[in-house]
C-alpha cells in the first residue's frame, strides 16, 4: 500500500494516463469483433483502444441503449410526411441483432469505413428496389438512341481518357440497370446540349461537396443560382446532414436536402458529387445510391431537368500517389453514372476537358492543392456549364 | 516514418522500449538504446539504417584519429583524419541535398540534416580539443543515432549529453517531468499545430492570388504559430523522452516571439542549429571581431547555408537573404532604437518573422508574388477576391489562432510549467493526452476524412 502511495506521488501523470487508458483498452480489445466490428485492428500497430475513439467519432458507442433514445433528426422529420422517401427504414428492421446502430442504408455516416457501407447495403438493396419499383408509372420511357435529324445527343460522353483500368472495373457480369423508368419526361421532347446566358440558372439547385460550396463562393452563377453544399459530404451521407443553402439573393442558412427540394420548386437540379467518396465503397455502389438520389430528386421536382456533373479529376501529382483516389477511378466512377443519363430529362454532362491536360489530368494551374478549381479558376465551370445546358430542340 | 505522435510509437514502440530499457541493469542501458535507435529508424527510413550504422562507425573510427588533442597537441595525423571525416559528412549531406533537389527518385534519407549536423560538430569538438575524455564507442554510437533526436533534432551537443556518467538512471522527478514536457509537446504538435495547418491548405485551395488582405496576413500568422507550434512541440516531445531516459532537457527554443528584434528571434528560435552555425561557421571565420566588412560577410554566409541546409529552393536561399538584411539593418542601423525603447525590437519580430515565414512556405516565386500582392493590396486587386472569406476561416481557426498566440507569450507556458505538479495541471496534462490521441486515431485511420473536400 505504501509502495502504491509513493508510486501515485511521484508518478501520478503516469499513473493517471495508465488507469485511463485500462478501461478504454479493455472496452476496445472486448468489443472488437462485435461493436467495432467493421473496423481494422492491427494489434502490433496500434492499440485496441482506438477501436473506441473510432467509434466515438462516428457515433457508435458500446452501450447501445444510450443511442437509440437519441433519434437521428432527419428520421423524426419524416415520419411527419408519409409520402417522403426513407431509404434507411426497410434496412433498420432488417439489420441483425442491431449491433451497430445508426447503421442502415441512407443514413451513411461520414467517416465510414467501405466494409461497413458495403454491410449496410446488401441489406438495404432489396427495399431500395422495392421502393423504385412502386414508383408512379406516369411517364413513357424514353430512348435516347433515336434522336430526330438535326438533335446533337444531349449525354455526353463520360471522358475516360483511355485511363480506364479493368483493375477498378466492375465485375464483367455487373449490369449497371438504367432502366430509370418513372423519372421520366413526357415523350417526344428532344434535348440538345447547347449554350445560354445566365438566366438559364435563376431556377436552378447546385447540389454538391467543397467543389460546389467553391462555385458558390467564387463562380459567377452565384448570382443567378441557388446552392446546396457542403465540405466532406458524399453521396451516402448528403441527405442526412444539414447543408449550407444559399438561394438566389444570396441569403444562407442550413438545412437538409429533402426538405429544400420539398419547399421550391427548380427547373434544373445539377449533382456534382462523387471525389470524398472515391475510397468509399465500390463504383457499383456508388452508383446505386446515385441513381437513389437522383429517384429522390424525381419525387420531388417532377418537372425538373437533372444533370449529372462527372467528377472533375485530380492533378497528376495527387493521382499518381494514391492507388484508390485517382483518375483511373474518377473515369470510371464518371463512366457508371452516365449511364444514368437518358437525354430526356437526365443528362450527364463532363467538364474535364475544359481543365484537363490531355491525359485527363487536373492542369496544375487550375488548382492550388490539387483536388479544388482555384478561385480564379471557377470560371472554367461557369464557362462550360453555360456552354452546355439542356434545352428543348423540338 | 514513426513519428511520435502515432499510435505505433505512443502505444508500442515507446512503452515496450521503456520497459526493456528499465529492466536491463543500469550499465546496459546504453546498449539497449543504441539497438532501440536502430530498430526506431529502420522502422521509418528501411535500409537508409545502414547509411546511418556506417557513418556512425566511420565517424567513431575518424574520431579516434582526431582526438589526441590531451596527448601533445595536434599533429598532421589528427588534422588530416578531422579533414577527411568532415569531408564525408558535409559532402554526403550536399550530394544528397542536390541530388534529392534534381530527381525525384533520390529522397534524403530521414533526419539526415540533423545527425550529420551532430557528426561535424563532434569531430569539431574533438579537433579543437574540447572533449577532453576519449569518446567510448558506446557513448559515440548512442550519441549519434539515440531515437529521440535522430529524426528531426535537436542537434544536440555531445558536452551537453551528460556522458559523464556512465550509468543511466532517471530519478522519479526528472522521468515526471518527461513525461510532462512529452505530453505538453504532444497537444502542441497535434490538437494545434495539425488544426492549423489545415488553415493554410484553405488558402492554398483558393489559391494565393485571390485571398482577401485580411485572409492573407491571418494566412500568414496562422502558418507562423503552425511552424512555431509544431515544431517546438516535437522539440520538446525529443526534450522529455531524453529526460525520460536520464538524459539532459535540451533547450531549442526560448520564446521566440517574445524577442526583441530579428536577430533576438533567431537567438532564440532552433536553438541548437542556430549556435551550431555560430560555433562551428561564423565564430571560426572571426565572427564580428574583425570589422563592420568581415562581419557582415560572414552573417550573409551563415544566413545562405542557414537557408540551403533548410531546402535548396530559392525561396530559401531568399528566405536567408532577406533575414541576414533584416539583421544588418538592426544590428548597424536601428539598433540603438531598438535598445532604447525595446517594444520596437517586439514589433520587428511581430511585423517581419510572420513575412518571412511566408517566403520560407512558398517554394515557386510566382505564388510568393502573389501572396505579397495580397498582402500589400497597393498594386493591384488579385483575381476574383471573395472580400468576406476571412469570416468563414475564422469562424473555423480562431481557438487554435488563440491558444497557438497565447503559447507564443511565455508567461502561459511557464504558469504551466512551474504548477506542473499540481492536481488540475496533471488532470489537464491528461485531457490533452487523450484528445490528442483522438486525434491521431481519426487522422491514421482515414488519412483521407482529415482532409475532407
Amino acid at each position: 500500500m505504501k509502495l502504491i502511495l509513493l508510486l501515485w506521488r511521484r508518478y501520478t501523470l503516469l499513473c493517471i494516463l495508465a488507469l485511463t487508458s485500462l478501461p478504454l483498452m479493455l472496452l476496445g480489445w472486448r468489443c472488437r469483433d462485435t461493436v467495432y466490428g467493421e473496423y481494422d485492428l492491427d494489434p502490433l500497430r496500434e492499440p485496441a483502444l482506438s477501436l473506441v475513439f473510432e467509434g466515438v467519432h462516428d457515433g457508435i458507442y458500446p452501450f447501445k441503449d444510450i443511442i437509440e433514445s437519441g433519434k437521428r433528426p432527419r428520421e423524426e422529420a419524416s415520419e411527419d410526411g408519409e409520402n417522403v422517401p426513407d431509404g434507411g427504414e426497410a434496412a433498420e428492421d432488417a439489420d441483425p441483432e442491431g449491433a451497430d446502430p445508426g447503421d442502415a442504408a441512407g443514413t451513411v455516416r461520414e467517416g465510414e469505413s467501405a466494409a461497413e457501407i458495403a454491410a449496410s447495403y446488401e441489406e438495404a438493396g432489396d427495399s431500395a428496389v422495392e421502393k423504385l419499383e412502386a414508383l408512379p408509372q406516369n411517364a413513357i420511357r424514353g430512348d435516347a438512341d433515336k434522336l430526330p435529324e438535326g438533335v446533337c445527343n444531349p449525354v455526353m460522353q463520360a471522358e475516360d481518357y483511355d485511363v480506364v483500368n479493368v483493375a477498378f472495373l466492375s465485375p464483367d457480369d455487373t449490369e449497371y440497370n438504367t432502366d430509370t423508368e418513372g423519372i421520366f419526361a413526357k415523350n417526344g421532347i428532344y434535348f440538345a446540349l447547347g449554350p445560354v446566358g445566365p438566366e438559364y440558372f435563376s431556377d436552378a439547385l447546385f447540389i454538391g461537396d467543397s467543389r460546389t460550396v467553391g462555385l458558390c463562393e467564387y463562380g459567377t452563377l452565384k448570382e443567378n443560382a441557388s446552392f446546396l453544399a457542403k465540405e466532406s459530404v458524399n453521396v451516402y451521407n448528403v441527405l442526412d446532414q444539414e447543408l449550407r443553402y444559399t438561394d438566389t439573393d444570396g441569403d444562407t442558412r442550413e438545412a437538409y436536402a429533402e426538405d429544400i427540394l420539398e419547399e421550391n420548386s427548380f427547373g434544373k437540379v445539377y449533382v456534382a458529387l462523387g471525389v470524398n467518396e472515391l475510397g468509399i465503397g465500390t463504383t457499383y455502389m456508388y452508383y446505386e445510391k446515385y441513381r437513389e438520389l437522383l429517384t429522390l430528386i424525381r419525387r420531388y421536382q417532377p418537372e425538373a431537368l437533372i444533370y449529372i456533373q462527372g467528377i472533375m479529376h485530380v492533378s497528376e501529382e495527387k493521382s499518381s500517389s494514391d492507388s484508390c483516389r485517382n483518375n483511373t477511378v474518377i473515369s470510371q466512377r464518371n463512366g457508371a453514372v452516365s449511364t444514368l443519363a437518358n437525354g430526356r430529362d437526365i443528362f450527364y454532362i463532363d467538364m474535364n476537358p475544359y481543365v484537363c491536360d490531355g491525359n485527363g489530368d487536373l492542369l496544375p494551374e487550375m488548382s492550388g492543392d490539387g483536388i479544388h478549381l482555384k478561385a480564379s479558376a471557377y470560371e472554367r465551370w461557369d464557362r462550360f456549364l453555360m456552354e452546355n445546358a439542356a434545352e428543348i430542340v423540338k | 516514418m514513426i513519428l511520435f505522435n502515432s499510435l505505433t510509437f505512443l502505444f508500442r514502440f515507446f512503452p515496450v522500449f521503456l520497459a526493456v530499457y528499465y529492466l536491463t541493469p543500469a550499465r546496459f542501458r546504453e546498449i539497449v538504446l543504441f539497438l532501440g535507435s536502430i530498430a526506431f529508424y529502420a522502422m521509418g527510413a528501411g535500409r537508409m539504417a545502414l547509411l546511418l550504422t556506417a557513418l556512425t562507425v566511420i565517424n567513431y573510427v575518424l574520431g579516434q584519429m582526431v582526438f589526441a588533442a590531451d596527448k601533445g597537441g595536434l599533429k598532421d595525423r589528427n588534422r588530416r583524419a578531422f579533414y577527411i571525416a568532415v569531408f564525408i559528412d558535409a559532402g554526403a549531406l550536399v550530394l544528397f541535398k542536390a541530388l534529392s533537389g534534381l530527381s525525384d527518385k533520390v529522397v534524403l534519407p530521414l533526419g539526415f540534416s540533423f545527425y550529420l549536423f551532430k557528426m561535424i560538430s563532434y569531430q569539431a569538438d574533438l579537433f579543437r580539443g574540447e572533449i577532453t575524455r576519449r569518446p567510448d564507442i558506446i557513448d559515440t554510437v548512442v550519441y549519434f543515432t539515440m531515437f529521440p533526436q535522430v529524426t528531426q533534432g535537436p542537434i544536440m551537443r555531445w558536452n551537453n549529453v551528460g556522458f559523464e556518467k556512465r550509468e543511466r538512471t532517471v530519478s522519479p522527478k526528472a522521468f515526471s517531468d518527461g513525461l510532462f514536457f512529452f505530453v505538453l509537446g504532444l497537444g502542441m504538435k497535434v490538437l494545434l499545430a495539425d488544426r492549423l495547418s489545415l488553415l493554410w491548405n484553405e488558402i492554398e485551395k483558393i489559391g494565393y492570388e485571390s485571398i482577401s488582405t485580411p485572409l492573407a496576413w491571418i494566412g500568414a500568422v496562422g502558418y507562423s504559430v503552425r511552424l512555431y507550434m509544431d515544431f517546438w512541440g516535437y522539440s520538446l516531445m525529443a526534450a522529455g523522452i531524453g529526460m525520460m531516459l536520464g538524459f539532459h532537457f535540451v533547450v531549442n527554443f526560448l520564446h521566440p516571439y517574445w524577442a526583441c528584434g530579428v536577430a533576438d528571434f533567431y537567438r532564440r528560435w532552433h536553438l541548437t542549429l542556430g549556435t551550431w552555425f555560430r560555433d562551428y561557421v561564423y565564430i571560426p571565420l572571426g565572427g564580428s571581431r574583425r570589422g563592420v566588412l568581415r562581419t557582415i560577410r560572414n552573417l550573409i554566409i551563415v544566413w545562405l547555408l542557414t537557408g540551403l541546409w533548410h531546402g535548396i529552393t530559392p525561396n530559401y536561399l531568399l528566405w536567408g537573404g532577406i533575414l541576414v538584411a533584416l539583421i544588418i539593418w538592426e544590428k548597424y542601423i536601428v539598433g540603438g532604437l531598438i535598445d532604447a525603447v525595446p517594444l520596437v525590437g517586439h514589433l520587428h519580430v511581430w511585423f517581419f518573422v510572420p513575412l518571412t515565414w511566408v517566403v520560407f512556405a512558398i517554394p515557386d516565386l510566382t505564388g510568393l508574388k502573389n501572396y505579397f500582392m495580397r498582402l500589400f493590396p497597393f498594386f493591384g486587386s488579385g483575381i476574383n477576391v471573395n472580400n468576406s472569406d476571412f469570416i468563414k476561416q475564422l469562424m473555423i481557426y480562431w481557438p487554435y489562432l488563440l491558444f497557438g498566440l497565447l503559447l507564443c507569450t511565455p508567461h502561459w507556458y511557464r504558469l504551466i510549467v512551474k504548477n506542473r505538479n499540481r492536481m488540475a495541471v496533471i488532470v489537464f496534462m491528461t485531457a490533452v493526452f487523450w484528445l490528442s490521441v483522438y486525434r491521431i486515431v481519426i487522422a491514421e485511420s482515414n488519412p483521407f476524412m482529415y482532409f475532407s473536400f
